[in-house]
């Protein structure tokens, strides 16, 4: 063959492989408002940053193989901000970006190159799992070496976002990432409602078999929902920017934006003296944090708690706040899960942590006790004992029980300040007056009060401080001061701010 | 003083602290039946082999100093079998065994001594939970805080809970930390009292169901075996110590080889030729391992799957196996956490795992995806690869799925061995005949079963041997004899890498 007609040909299976599956499937897609696969790595990507890798590879059954291109699953690598990132975004024009042997190698390829330079895989799923034929039989199942395929060590960070039906292989990644997004009218479960209908026998709805309402409320799996590919995308590049590439760098410093000390002068609108009265923390961290930095975690879920990215001072830090909005700040099993998880994110990649405290205790009940909640207070317990990046709680006003202990208090944080607001005990007085005095509101009143008082002794701010269990007294104003000081003062000058990340292998779902 | 003078106070202080909490609360004791909290001891330890440390603690508030003996949790040190363990007793007639800040001191003197020195730490918990008013108001708080490590778990060396009577506040927390914990019927584990959960919640609570040994040995999974008595729970937290090594620095120790208790025939028995049929794995571990030698965990929860410590030529396994007794073998969400957690319990502390399989695929629907199926199934794929004790995986008859990667197929296990029977495939070969052709059996019988055979075919033992994704196929009557032969040659030092010590402890 003449040279030209060599490169004619490469430009000819170029095109072939660049156009993906058929130009009705993508047609139907555009009609939908749905970016196809291509088009989901221009809009994630730097411009011109994309270097495919496996652009002619194709299914290994004969029969198939000019109608695979890519096999379904574009793989490669591109950048981020500047940054470099490893991406397999799936074609579900193309077989329904179902998996099979030689996509499955694309995907081993580039995550073995991410975890090998230290940067951050980002999985784009729409899949409709394993493909069939291929993984029946013997030779399907006992196909390849994948004794590491679903094997987590947080090298760098993983991200998914879930963007049309995700089954098998598309579930699983989403399942281990450190932050997954998905949109609205994607679903995700272990089997396709048609396997589990025929394999139950039930017909079942997709939306209420793996909707973003399940995942965003009820399982946790999901961190952020959105209503379409592009905003799903946005929060990609967005959650990324926080963390470093890998775990053996720092998170990038930001320029702090101006008007960002203004916040903290509106804490005392916020937070209200009287304990009795509820106020959402959110607005707390908003007020602490640089402005227009605040990236919520798993908003839906475990909602007794708020966990947020954000910076302070142009650092990253991550936020831990009770939410008395939301069942009085009472913290149930879901909150201690979601807790959990994000200090082993927070941890694995260095980034570090403020507490905010303003808890009643866990949420009591056989509710709570039916679904393990002692086994999930010592999960947490566990995973803040493990924790080696900065720690700091800042007592806000109430603080009973076990949980004081969870939030930071007693030796479980590096440094603590307390507000003038503060109010540290065993349990809310009145509760405590009940108890231990067996005086209750309805019953005798010089009793009941003299009860409460003496449940109300000694748990003042100052109390705290005079024991040296807060280091410091401070007015709610100077928090943001506090925070930026303390990264300071705090950051491992030997590691450059690198942790030890004792929970890089932990598991990916509690 | 005299010499004589000050031996009499010796011994005048030393029965005073002996005798607990008084006659009176004792004498109610027996008549209910449970042991005190040194009967429970005697019960425990080899004779005379305890050594008490801190019987001449007190409570910290002078006003209650003189009613506090031990300070209301026996601690010290002893031996079960000749080998040495630290314990704590709770001493539920001191104070309810509530805890404070010299009982603190206590627990956290023999944990230590426990790490340090290479031995198990047994918790024998009846507990009110945190002393009032000791921990209440900022004061209170200093008290804590003593030990910011007390909840971090790294399994060093083993922990064992025995959960005796009521447990709130620290006797809890120690159980959810532990590697077996044991429960007697009518005792209670939960965050609060049932009497401080009426006060917080404003309405009356049956202690039972707030966390009664229905609650954890079914729902919760949070305990391990139940005991009708506190002599068996004793008695099997003697057992399950039999197992494990002291420490993980070691092996898992050896005892007398014994035949199993039924002849390798009765496996054909068991197993159903029809492989539609049903059978309780049970029967064919039996065939298998050291007579007397199964020790089951966690039996009443996420049954599909049965973990039991057993041995097999006297050397200690855990055998992780499909039940297809309960949901057809279907993997649900909590037989994931089941074996999540066994496998970190036989990982850091050397025990080999044996799987064996039958398995038609994780239980899919609504249910299960609920409660994030998917996270769990993950979960174990990273235990599995985390694994470095020797891993043995033995295919009885369908291993189906994902789930044949976390039965140690696709090399997640050291050796794999098929039975004839074995059946590897994606799906049920019917289930594939839908997915594959669309057409239901009723559409055309004799096309359906012709299809079916094919994928059956296809999925055999053979073709997964022929492929060298299994080592072997093995008469199963063979199977003892395979097993020993593999665990000896994957033993290595017997001391692997305890990559998950530090996983949480409730999954």
């Amino acid at each position: 063959m003449a040279f030209e007609d060599i490169l004619d040909d490469l430009a000819i299976r170029r095109g072939k492989a660049l156009a993906m599956g058929t130009e009705q499937k993508l047609a139907q897609r555009r009609a939908q408002g749905l970016l196809d696969a291509r088009s989901r790595l221009d809009y994630l990507l730097d411009a011109g940053s994309f270097q495919e890798s496996g652009l002619f590879a194709a299914s290994d059954r004969k029969e198939m193989r000019d109608r695979t291109p890519a096999d379904g699953k574009i793989a490669g690598f591109g950048r981020i901000d500047g940054r470099r990132i490893g991406v397999v975004s799936n074609d579900f024009t193309v077989m329904g970006a179902s998996s099979a042997s030689i996509n499955s190698k694309k995907m081993g390829h580039v995550k073995a190159a991410a975890e090998k330079r230290g940067f951050p895989m980002v999985f784009l799923g729409e899949s409709t799992g394993a493909r069939m034929p291929d993984v029946m039989g013997a030779k399907g199942i006992g196909g390849g070496d994948t004794r590491s395929r679903y094997l987590r060590t947080r090298r760098a960070p993983w991200v998914s976002a879930v963007l049309g039906p995700c089954y098998g292989s598309s579930s699983w990644y989403a399942a281990m990432s450190d932050f997954v997004v998905m949109r609205k009218g994607a679903t995700m479960a272990v089997a396709s409602p048609r396997l589990t209908a025929l394999a139950t026998a039930e017909k079942i709805d997709d939306q209420e078999l793996g909707g973003w309402r399940l995942h965003t409320q009820s399982t946790g799996i999901v961190d952020l929902a959105t209503d379409t590919d592009e905003q799903a995308l946005d929060a990609v590049r967005r959650f990324l920017s926080y963390l470093p590439t890998h775990a053996d760098a720092a998170p990038p410093l930001a320029a702090v934006p101006e008007g960002s000390d203004d916040g903290v002068a509106t804490l005392p609108d916020i937070v209200p003296v009287a304990r009795s009265q509820v106020y959402d923390a959110r607005k707390v961290i908003t007020a602490i944090a640089d402005r227009d930095s605040v990236f919520e975690i798993k908003a839906r879920f475990g909602r007794p708690i708020a966990t947020s990215l954000a910076r302070v001072g142009g650092r990253t830090v991550g936020f831990i706040a009770n939410n008395p909005t939301v069942k009085g700040g009472a913290i149930d099993v879901d909150a201690c899960d979601k807790a959990t998880s994000f200090l082993v994110l927070c941890d694995s990649f260095n980034v570090p942590i403020v507490l905010l405290v303003d808890q009643p205790g866990f949420l009591v009940g056989v509710q709570g006790e039916a679904r393990k909640a002692v086994g999930k207070v010592m999960n947490w317990m566990n995973a803040l004992s493990l924790v080696t990046v900065p720690r700091f709680a800042i007592f806000m006003r109430k603080s009973y029980g076990q949980a004081h202990l969870n939030m930071g208090g007693a030796g479980n944080a590096d440094e603590v300040a307390a507000w003038t607001t503060a109010e540290i005990s065993f349990m809310e007085p009145e509760f405590g007056a009940a108890i231990v005095y067996g005086a209750r509101r309805d019953g005798d009143q010089d009793a009941f009060s003299a009860a409460r008082a003496e449940m109300s002794r000694d748990t003042s701010a100052y109390d705290l401080a005079s024991i040296y269990a807060a280091q410091v007294v401070i007015d709610p104003r100077e928090t943001r001061r506090w925070v930026i000081d303390m990264l300071a003062v705090r950051e491992s000058a030997v590691t450059g701010g690198v942790g030890r990340h004792l929970m890089a292998s932990w598991p990916t779902s509690f | 003083m005299t010499m004589e003078e000050l031996a009499r106070e010796h011994e005048q202080r030393r029965a005073k602290a002996l005798a607990m909490g008084g006659p009176e609360k004792l004498a109610k004791r027996r008549e209910e039946r449970v042991l005190n909290a040194r009967e429970r001891l005697d019960a425990l330890l080899d004779r005379d082999s305890f050594i008490e440390s801190g019987l001449f603690a007190q409570a910290i508030r002078p006003e209650v100093r003189e009613v506090s003996p031990a300070d209301g949790k026996i601690a010290g040190f002893g031996r079960i079998d000749g080998r040495r363990v630290a314990v704590v007793s709770n001493d539920f007639t001191v104070l309810g065994a509530s805890s404070s800040a010299i009982n603190g001191k206590k627990i956290r003197h023999v944990k230590r001594a426990a790490t340090q020195g290479g031995m198990p730490l047994i918790l024998l918990g009846e507990s009110a939970g945190a002393r009032m008013p000791d921990r209440m108001g900022a004061t209170g708080r200093a008290m804590l805080g003593q030990d910011p490590e007390e909840y971090l778990r790294e399994r060093q060396t083993p922990w064992v809970s025995g959960v005796l009577g009521p447990c709130y506040g620290s006797s809890t927390w120690y159980s959810c930390i532990s590697d077996f914990v044991v429960m007697r019927k009518g005792a209670k584990m939960s965050v609060a009292s049932s009497r401080v959960t009426a006060v917080a919640i404003g309405k009356d609570i049956d202690a039972e169901e707030l966390g009664g040994w229905k609650l954890h040995a079914t729902t919760t999974g949070l305990i391990d075996a139940v005991a009708e008595t506190d002599e068996e729970a004793i008695g099997l937290i003697r057992r399950f110590l039999s197992y494990l090594p002291s420490h993980n620095g070691e092996a898992a120790p050896k005892t007398a080889p014994a035949e199993p208790s039924e002849p390798a025939e009765r496996i054909l028995d068991v197993l159903p030729e029809n492989r539609h049929k049903v059978y309780d794995v049970r029967g064919i571990i039996r065939c298998i391992i050291d007579a007397d030698s199964a020790f089951e965990l966690k039996p009443r929860f996420g049954r599909s799957v049965c973990t039991m410590l057993a041995r097999i030529d006297g050397q200690s396994v855990g055998i992780l196996a499909n039940n297809p007794y309960f949901k057809g073998g279907a993997i649900d969400v909590d037989a994931c956490r089941k074996a999540v957690s066994f496998m970190v319990l036989c990982d850091s502390f050397n025990i080999p795992l044996v799987f064996l399989v039958d398995q038609p695929g994780f239980l899919i629907g609504l249910e299960g995806e609920l409660r994030g199926a998917p996270g769990f199934i993950m979960n174990w794929m990273n235990a599995i690869s985390l694994v470095t004790v020797p891993k043995i995986s033995v295919v009885m008859r369908k291993s189906y799925g994902q789930a044949y990667l976390n039965m140690g197929g696709g090399r997640n296990s050291d050796e794999v061995a098929l039975w004839p029977t074995a059946d590897l495939g994606f799906v049920d070969p019917a289930v594939g005949v839908s997915i594959l052709h669309k057409i239901k059996r009723a559409d055309d019988p004799e096309r359906f079963d012709r299809l079916a055979e094919e994928l059956a075919r296809d999925s055999s033992a053979w073709q997964l041997a022929a492929l060298y994704e299994a080592q072997t196929v093995l008469d199963p009557r063979d199977t003892r004899t395979y097993l020993i032969n593999m665990l000896d040659i994957h033993r290595g030092s017997g001391v692997g890498k305890h990559r998950l010590a530090n996983w949480p402890t409730s999954f």
